[in-house]
Formats: structure tokens, sequence, C-alpha cells
């Protein structure tokens, strides 16, 4: 990339807010007391999925403060510093806590059911406080739990009351693989049957390209996240059309710069993260415009309060402000962007990454040493391909089928 | 919160009055929940001492002295109440189910202070343990769903239902048992589809559910007359929303002729028990007559169309009608052609069938060109509508046969280039371009060029290269968001 058009670029970028690092910090690591309290209304109608929300809440925060800072500051491993009263567990105390034994799996909040869905939560919360190693984390029934769940055909029920949905594909083999469990392929005898695992994936594409949440179902891009990345764990991906994907993917991007999850639909920053992951395990980032994607994110945030919204102007919570961090992470924004108050080019913080297919920081993938697939690597085209080649580097590559047939 | 615009949010929390309302309702909330969490032992009881100590951990609460209380009517209603208000969290739907599933209790033993000798209950009678019936499941997920028609839980509960009731044989209102029929109220379910995809088109919770319910009817089909207890309750064990049925194959791999494809995937675990001959087993869920499934099929081909002549912007009415395509295709086949069917003779009923569904996207596409939904299902129909997988299999083929063939798609691919060429000229003249238009120009010049190698073609490779090229050259120009893509299309030429 020339300089001139760097220049462009910063041009560009100066004219959108700026980064509120230190807002959304503070919106982070506020919203525990806040939502903790018997009081609170948002609290209330999301207990259910507390073990998400701490997860959403703990990545956020990881990808823009160091490991150390996210400890003190949220009360990863002990007593937060910023809580009043002494007697608040720590999360990992809280995350056992919501344990159910009668099922093996992790609940949504204290007493809940265990279930996949929070059961992955819990594992990414333990994994990037690496305590993944604590007596108290039962690794076999945790895994009995999960295998239990899947069905003759390759699907996996979210929990004994039989849910289908591939949105719980992605969950197994994701907890599979933090838990170290995961069989590979090949295995005809491991707790889970990976093989028919991805061929039920696989048999969820529609005439689009895309996935849904069962066979039938229409193409949705938070589905086609699951989906994309339950055939990189399961390095299964050359069982889905990349180049109709992609392009499906690709038309989610609105004259706004925004995505959206389906055709006709309003874009939302959440799809920054749904689409702009399953894209780069694709490779084909490039088919979008990362800067007006950037701008759309930006301007997305609540610069009174931090924390960021699914659409400009409008009333951030902390799901979005995770995908809309993550998305800014994945395109390599958090480096080149203005950060407010940030005075010193020196002194800027330098942001850890987040890895697109498991949605943690890539620190912690690379410390668990998990596995997965990617279709093709591109180097040197752009500094946004660079940044994601980087992070994916430890991935297997599937060759595009052109290259393999000596197209290219 | 989810789609708040930001100023009037902040400005409602900040409101004295509201934000006492909402507390107190986070307050009653969380009373409720806990006492829920309590009577369903995943909580010990509060302890006498009125200290902060932290909530027990999630096992149960064995050895606790204080007393458990309220029956099990009692605290379904309070499940009611709470899910009502807040339908999303699972675990309530599961201590519902569980409640509704429990053992009863032999009200007999405990009712010697309610006869006085003249048969009058006294006013302390047990209330009954909660008997499962269909209707109210129904009312109380349908009144959940008002509120919010995009819960899974609740959805995921109506399909539980319907599936349970089948298996105890269909009851009527009362009756804790019945004896199979059931389709009206099935129907009925069709027409709460309808009501619900009035209000919002492309709630796909609703498709999936108005799918689940036509795999109900197939389950049910057959079984007033001729009633089998028995297998009235295997097919529910069974019934989890898919749909095995018969469709045609484009797959390379498969067999040319009809094939099992899982065109709707189960949406429950089945529940696992007998496995009865025919249910499962691919090919043959001869359990279903023919004529049952062409009825059901012909209602789904047709609320389809309904909706997409209705607007046809609805992604996922094509969707469906996608899935559908294949099984009507073979419908046609079994019905016009029987058992005797040459490879012309197929092929020409995929045509025909292709150029129909053609007819229906052309108004979409000329009348709102810009609106790419419609387009992506003409593109689809065009791919479906090619023979070359079909030939690539039946390479023995007589050489007339396949040439003929060839030809009929070689036609139909220019019947689609012409009136795309001048919507695209119309569309450039306007100065706004035409992106969808020269996105389908290419695609199909793409598959004539195809086409070209399999045949003796006369068609001027060269030329339609070039005009292939040039519409990538527009379509940089007029998306450039896109360009990246549009650019390694062309290397495909090199």
């Amino acid at each position: 990339m020339s300089t001139a058009t760097e220049k462009e670029d910063n041009d560009t970028l100066s004219n959108l807010p700026p980064f509120y690092d230190n807002l959304h910090k503070t919106y982070i690591t506020s919203l525990a007391s806040k939502i903790d309290k018997p009081t609170s209304y948002e609290g209330a109608v999301m207990e259910h999925l507390r073990m998400s929300g701490v997860y959403w809440s703990i990545t956020a925060l990881s990808l823009i403060r160091s490991p150390q800072e996210v400890d003190e500051l949220m009360g990863l491993t002990t007593t937060p510093t910023t809580s009043q009263d002494d007697k608040r567990p720590s999360i990992v105390d809280w995350v056992f806590a919501c344990y159910d034994k009668d099922s093996g799996g992790f609940g949504g909040n204290i007493g809940h059911d265990g279930h996949l869905l929070y059961t992955l939560s819990a594992l990414q919360i333990l994994a990037i406080a690496n305590k993944l190693d604590d007596e108290r984390l039962n690794v076999e029934k945790v895994s009995q739990f999960i295998a239990q769940l899947q069905q003759p055909d390759g699907s996996f029920a979210g929990d004994g009351w039989g849910e289908i949905d591939t949105r719980f594909s992605y969950c197994a083999l994701s907890a599979l693989a933090i838990l170290q469990k995961l069989p590979s392929p090949e295995e005809t005898d491991g707790i889970v049957d990976v093989k028919k695992a991805a061929e039920y994936v696989a048999s969820c594409k529609n005439f689009d390209g895309g996935f849904g949440c069962v066979p039938g179902a229409e193409s949705h891009a938070g589905q086609i996240f699951c989906c994309v990345g339950a055939l990189s764990i399961a390095q299964s991906l050359h069982l889905l059309d990349a180049d109709l994907l992609s392009w499906w993917l690709a038309e989610r991007q609105c004259d706004s710069g925004g995505l959206n999850g389906r055709p006709e639909k309003q874009a939302d920053v959440c799809y920054s993260w749904w689409i702009l992951s399953a894209l780069s395990i694709l490779g084909k980032v490039p088919w979008i415009s990362t800067d007006k994607l950037g701008g759309f994110i930006l301007q997305c945030q609540d610069e009174e309060d931090g924390g960021i919204a699914d659409r400009p102007g409008n009333m951030p919570d902390v799901f979005h402000t995770f995908f809309g961090i993550a998305g800014l992470s994945l395109i390599g924004y958090l480096n080149r962007v203005r950060i407010d108050g940030e005075e010193d080019e020196e002194e800027r913080r330098v942001y850890r990454k987040i890895d697109p297919v498991y949605a943690l920081p890539t620190d912690v993938v690379e410390r668990l040493g998990l596995s997965g697939q990617i279709m093709s690597r591109d180097v040197g085209k752009s500094k946004e391909e660079d940044e994601i080649n980087e992070r994916l580097k430890m991935y297997c590559v599937l060759k595009d089928k052109d290259e393999k047939k000596g197209l290219s | 919160m989810h789609g708040q615009e930001r100023k009037k949010y902040k400005a409602r929390f900040n409101d004295p009055k509201i934000s006492a309302a909402l507390a107190q309702k986070a307050l009653q909330w969380n009373a409720l929940s806990k006492e829920l969490l309590i009577r369903r032992k995943r909580l010990s009881p509060p302890s006498i001492a009125p200290s902060s100590s932290p909530p027990s951990t999630g096992s149960k609460s064995s050895g606790s002295t204080s007393k458990i209380t309220g029956s099990a009517a009692e605290t379904l209603k309070i499940v009611d109440k709470v899910l009502v208000v807040n339908p999303d969290p699972s675990h309530l739907w599961n201590h519902r189910r569980e409640l509704l599933l429990q053992e009863k209790v032999n009200n007999k033993e405990d009712s010697d202070n309610t006869d006085d000798g003249n048969n009058n209950a006294s006013d302390s009678v047990e209330e009954k343990d909660p008997s499962f019936q269909i209707r109210d499941e129904l009312n109380l997920t349908a009144a959940c769903l008002k509120r919010n028609p995009k819960t899974y839980s609740a959805w995921y509960h109506r399909k539980w239902s319907i599936r349970h009731w089948i298996s105890l044989g269909c009851p009527k209102e009362g009756q804790e048992s019945g004896n199979g029929g059931g389709e009206e109220l099935l129907m009925s379910e069709l027409g709460l589809c309808a009501e619900f995809l009035a209000l919002d088109e492309r709630n796909f919770h609703c498709w999936n559910y108005r799918r689940f319910v036509v795999a109900a009817i197939a389950a049910v089909a057959n079984s007033g007359d001729d009633y089998d207890r028995e297998t009235l309750s295997s097919r529910s064990l069974a019934l989890d929303g898919s749909w095995s049925w018969t469709a045609t194959s484009n797959n390379a791999d498969d067999d040319a002729s009809s094939t099992l494809e899982i065109l709707m995937g189960p949406q429950l675990a089945a529940v696992t028990g007998k496995k009865i001959d025919g249910i499962n087993d691919a090919p043959s869920s001869s359990y279903v007559s023919d004529k049952k499934r062409n009825e059901l099929l012909a209602l789904e081909w047709n609320f389809t169309k309904e909706k997409i002549l209705k607007n046809f912007s609805n992604c996922s009415a094509f969707h469906y009608r996608s899935k559908l395509l294949p099984l009507e295709l073979n419908r046609r086949i079994q019905e016009n052609l029987g058992t005797a069917t040459s490879l012309a003779d197929v092929y020409e009923e995929r045509l025909d069938l292709s150029q129909e569904e053609l007819e229906l996207v052309q108004n979409a596409i000329f009348t709102e060109p810009d609106d790419q939904t419609a387009w992506w299902y003409h593109r689809f129909v065009v791919t479906w509508a090619s023979p070359i997988t079909i030939l690539k299999k039946n390479m023995e083929e007589d050489e007339d046969d396949k040439s003929a063939i060839i030809q009929a798609y070689l036609a139909l691919l220019q019947d689609e280039a012409d009136p795309i060429r001048d919507l695209i000229a119309t569309e450039e003249e306007d100065g706004s371009g035409c992106k969808w238009g020269l996105l389908a120009l290419h695609m199909i010049l793409e598959n004539i060029i195809k086409l070209s190698s399999l045949s003796e073609g006369d068609e001027d490779d060269e030329m339609l290269r070039e005009e292939a090229d040039e519409c990538l050259e527009k379509l940089i120009r007029i998306d450039p968001v896109r360009a990246t893509r549009y650019e390694s299309m062309k290397q495909k030429y090199c």
C-alpha cells in the first residue's frame, strides 16, 4: 500500500468518531454492579443468559486491556477492585456455581439447567481466565454432557429436551476443542462423530450457499457463522460452496457500510462479527469494504457513556459492544483508528486480537493449541488481509479449488 | 437493549416514575424466579437468619430442613405468570414440561378430610395435579409469541407440545388420551402460521414451525379411520419435524433417478424408542400415502406462490420454494411419466417447471430490478435447470437425445439473456446501472460457455467472453465496494 493511500485512509478515519477506548472500558466494568442489582430491569430480563453476558463482557474487555488488567478490573479470578461488596465471588467462582450436576453442563445462571450455549460460554470464560485446569472442572462429565447430545444424523440438541439447531453444532465442537476432547474427523470411535457433525452442517446448505438452523431453514448470517465455524473446527470446509457463500455474505454490506443478516434487512453491528469472521475463514474479507464497515461500527458507539449499539443512535448493550469491538479488531482497525483521548502516537496501546473461529483472544487460542481450518491465505494484498492472516497463521489451509487445478 | 433509540431510552430511565416502575417489575421478577428455583429444588430456601450469604451451588438441596411448599398446580400457575412476562428462559419451559409430565399423586390418599360423608368436597380439597392439555400449551405459547414472536423457547415448546399430544393419541379437550385424528387442530396451526407471517413475513421461526406442522399432519394422516394407537404413538416418537420425502436429486454423486433428500431436517430430537419400519428408513417412508404427500406439497407450493405474488421481496417464501422445487418435479415425473422414463422426457419436465418458475420471478426482476431477492431465486432456477450434471452421469445416452437436451437448455438461456440485456440498457440510460441484471447476464453467459464445451457448439465463445468481461467492468464501476470479487471473476477467463 502506498503512502498516498495511507494518507487517504487517515483522512477518512479522522472524519469519523474516534474509538472511545476509555468509555468502553468504563461501560464494561460498571455493567456487573448495575445489572446484578435486584432492581435492575435489564438484569432481570437477561438473567437467564448471564453466562453468555459475562463471556461477552470479559472478551470485549480482553481485546482492549491486558489479561492482568482484565483480571483486576472484572474480578476474573479474584474479588474485583470495583466491587463495593467484598463478598462478591470471583467470576470463575460464579461460573462454577452455575454448574448443573444433574445434566453435566453449565447453566446460564445459578440453579439453571445445563445447556450447550452456556456450557460453551462458561468454558470460554475459563479459557480466558486460564482456569481450565481448575479441579472443579470435571472434564469427563462435561464432555459426556456434550457427547450425549449428538443425534444419529450428526446434529446436536441444546440439552436433553431436544431442540436441534446448528448453533449447537458449533457450541459442541468448540467446547470439546477447548476441553481438548475433540476427536479428529477420521476417528470413528471418538466421543462424538466429527465427520457426521460436519456432514450434517453441510446438509443445511441452501440455494444461496448459506445455512440456517436446520436443513430447510433459510440462510441467516448468525447461523452461517456457526456453520462455517463448525466446519472449520471439523477441518471440513470443502463441504461448502465458498464462492457462492462469500458472495452472499458480501452482499450483506449496505450503503451505510454496515452489514445486515439477510436480504432486505437492516444493518446491525452484530453482523460485523458473524459475517466478518465467516469471511475471514473463507479468505474473502476483501469482498467487502472494511473501511466502510469500520466507519459504521465507530458510528454505533455511545459517545456519552461508552458501549456500542446495534445501529447509530441506539442504546448500547454488552452484546453489541462485544461484537462491535470484535469486528473492529478483526479488520485491524483498533491499531489504526484514532483513540479518544490519546495524544502520543508512541504511547499507543497495543490491542490484543480476536480469533474468528473460537471468538477468543488469539493468545488464548495459541496457549490452548486450538486448531481449525481456513480456505486460503493471500499474502500482501492489503494491510487488513495481512492482519487477518497473521492471526490465522496456526490454522491448516484448504487450498482453493482453482489453486488445486492450477488455474489461478 | 436491541433497537432502542438512545436519547429516548435514557430519558425514560432517568424519569423517576418510570425508573421506579421498572425497578418494581425487576424485584417482582427476581422474587418469582427465586421462588421457582426453590420449588424446583435448585436453590435452598432462605435460611432463618437474615444473612447475605451467597446462594448455594447448583446441587439439589438435600438435607434442607425447611419445608418445600407448593403443589404442582400452584407452581405451574407461577410458571405461567413469569413465562408470559419473559418467555426467553428455556429453563422455565423445562420446569413446565417436568410439571406436566410428572407422575400424578394419588389424590385419594390425601382426601380423608374432604369427604364429609355426603360426597361433598370440603373447601380444602386438594388441587388436582396438572395434566397436559394441548389447548393450554397452545394458548400459553400464543400469548408469549404475541408479545415476542421470535422467542426460540416458546416456538420449541409449541412443537414439543404437539408431539406430546400426538403421542397421547391426539386427545380431545379434557381427555388425557385419544383415538387419533388430530388433523383439524394441525390445520388450524397452519392458520396461526399464516397470521404470524402476515405480521412479519420474514419470521424464520414461524416458517420453521409451519414446516414442522406439515410434518405433523403427515404423521397423523390416516390415523382417524384406521386407528392404530401403537403405530400413532411410535410415529409421534419419531416425529421430529423432518420431511423424509422423495425428491429428484441434482447431486452429481446420487443416482440420476429419484432419491431421498432430507430437505426439511429434524427440529426436535426424535425420542429414541421402538423403530417402526418405513418411518425412518430411506427412501421407503411409506406410511404417508402419495396422495397425502401431494396434498401437502400442493398446499405449500400454493402458499409460497401466494406470498411471492403479494410481495416480491419475500426471501423466506422463495427459500421455501427452492426446497419444494425438487419435490414438485418428482411429483410431476411420477404423475406425467409413470415408470417409462427416458432421459429426454425427464429433462423436459425439469425444463417446463423451470420455465414456469422463471415466469414467476420475471415479474419481480423487471418491476423492481434493484431488489436482490428475486434475482437470487432467478440464479438458482437457471442453474437448477441445467442438464450438465445429468448428462455427465449418462454419457452412454443417445447422442441425438443429448444434443436435444443441450439445445433445449441453450434456448432457455437465450430466452433469459435477451430481456435482461434490454433491462440493463434501459437502466443504463437512466444512469443508475443495473447491478443485478449484469450479475445475472454474466451467470447466463458463463453457462452458455460451459455448455459449448459439451456440445460442438457453434456459439461464438470469444464474443460471449468479451460480453461477460464487459459485465464485470461495468460492475466494478457501479458497485466499487465489491470490486475485488468482480476482479477475481475476471481471472477465470485467463
